[in-house]
């Protein structure tokens, strides 16, 4: 696992935050955290997503953040790119964790092999591993990680909200 | 006068509706405050109709492309002129959150407290509520209207014992 602060040049990820952050970005209503996992009936678990590239709905769903994460997947080396999804979850007056997971689908018979998190606000919440070691939510970190490693996010009590940007792929050959 | 109406759409428009601003397709925008700036409070929203001139923001006329959806309760409202129609959502809350009384649109602007009209709709059933600061209540039950003159205060109360709250708000011209 490698963390990786201050990964973008300030001005790239302030001109990321600022689209993700604002008013006029879209979130979609998802009644699970980890939806694979059967957790839709929790009624403390639920999240804001938005898709901005799956390979599965044929690549670009979001062209506009798409294009500026272009920087982000130089950086990170992707090679064969699987999913990016931006996920935000609110405050709450406990931290809660959404459930340990891999972000491969079970049934998928293609598993990308590395995942990438990329904090955009700082906060008190955190990702966690079942293995062992958390990383907290620190605005322009980047924590990078083998797939095949169970984590969970965990809500943070002290801000509004936790927003992540999630990058599954395989690194380039 | 407030007046609650309950099934108030068909039961065919509301499956419909509640199909589409209750999926997962449905685009929500994160708002920093309920009712105030800084009040601590945050919500989701989506505006299907904003008319120029009802905030020192709105220098234009908006549409959303969902305004075609909402088409049932232009004609059961009697709606002659749309000022601000918009969908609010609230996650759950550990203990009930009040926002700020408040009315939707200013006092005098575009001609509000003559004759104007504002109206809540319940999307779906739970413990949350709207409470007026003259007194009364209405509780969130899906398929229900409560319409009431624009200049009465108001609030909604989060819920409890859903994932989230939805409600749509309509101000307009009768």
């Amino acid at each position: 696992m490698e963390v990786i602060d201050n990964f973008l040049p300030e001005y790239q990820f302030q001109q990321i935050s600022n689209v993700v952050l604002s008013d006029y970005f879209p979130w979609f209503w998802n009644e699970g955290v980890v939806s694979n996992y059967g957790d839709v009936k929790n009624p403390e678990s639920y999240q804001f997503t938005n898709m901005i590239f799956n390979i599965r709905y044929g690549g670009v769903v979001a062209p506009k953040l798409y294009s500026l994460l272009d920087v982000v997947q130089q950086k990170l080396g992707v090679g064969r790119l699987d999913r990016i999804k931006s996920n935000l979850n609110n405050k709450t007056l406990f931290h809660r964790k959404g459930g340990y997971h891999t972000d491969n689908h079970p049934t998928d018979p293609y598993q990308h092999t590395k995942t990438a998190v990329l904090y955009i606000n700082t906060n008190n919440g955190y990702t966690k591993f079942k293995k062992g070691g958390k990383v907290k939510s620190v605005a322009n970190r980047m924590v990078i990680f083998d797939s095949k490693l169970e984590h969970t996010g965990v809500t943070c009590t002290d801000e509004m909200k936790r927003v992540v940007i999630n990058f599954n792929y395989d690194g380039s050959y | 006068m407030t007046e609650v109406i309950d099934n108030f759409l068909s039961d065919y428009d509301f499956k419909s509706l509640t199909h589409i601003l209750m999926g997962n397709d449905f685009p929500w925008y994160y708002n920093e405050d309920v009712v105030y700036d800084n009040d601590n409070q945050y919500q989701f929203t989506h505006a299907i109709h904003t008319c120029k001139g009802i905030s020192p923001q709105n220098d234009i006329d908006y549409t959303s492309p969902y305004f075609d959806f909402f088409k049932p309760f232009v004609y059961k409202l009697g709606i002659r002129k749309p000022l601000k129609i918009k969908l609010n959502l609230r996650p759950r809350t550990l203990v009930h959150r009040k926002a700020g009384y408040h009315i939707d649109i200013g006092k005098g602007v575009l001609g509000v407290g003559e004759g104007k009209n504002t109206a809540i709709f319940y999307m779906n059933t739970c413990n949350g509520w709207t409470e007026f600061k003259k007194g009364g209540k209405v509780k969130s039950v899906a398929n229900r209207m409560v319409i009431f003159d624009s200049n009465l205060e108001h609030r909604g109360v989060t819920c409890t014992d859903e994932k989230r709250r939805v409600v749509i708000n309509f101000n307009y011209d009768v």
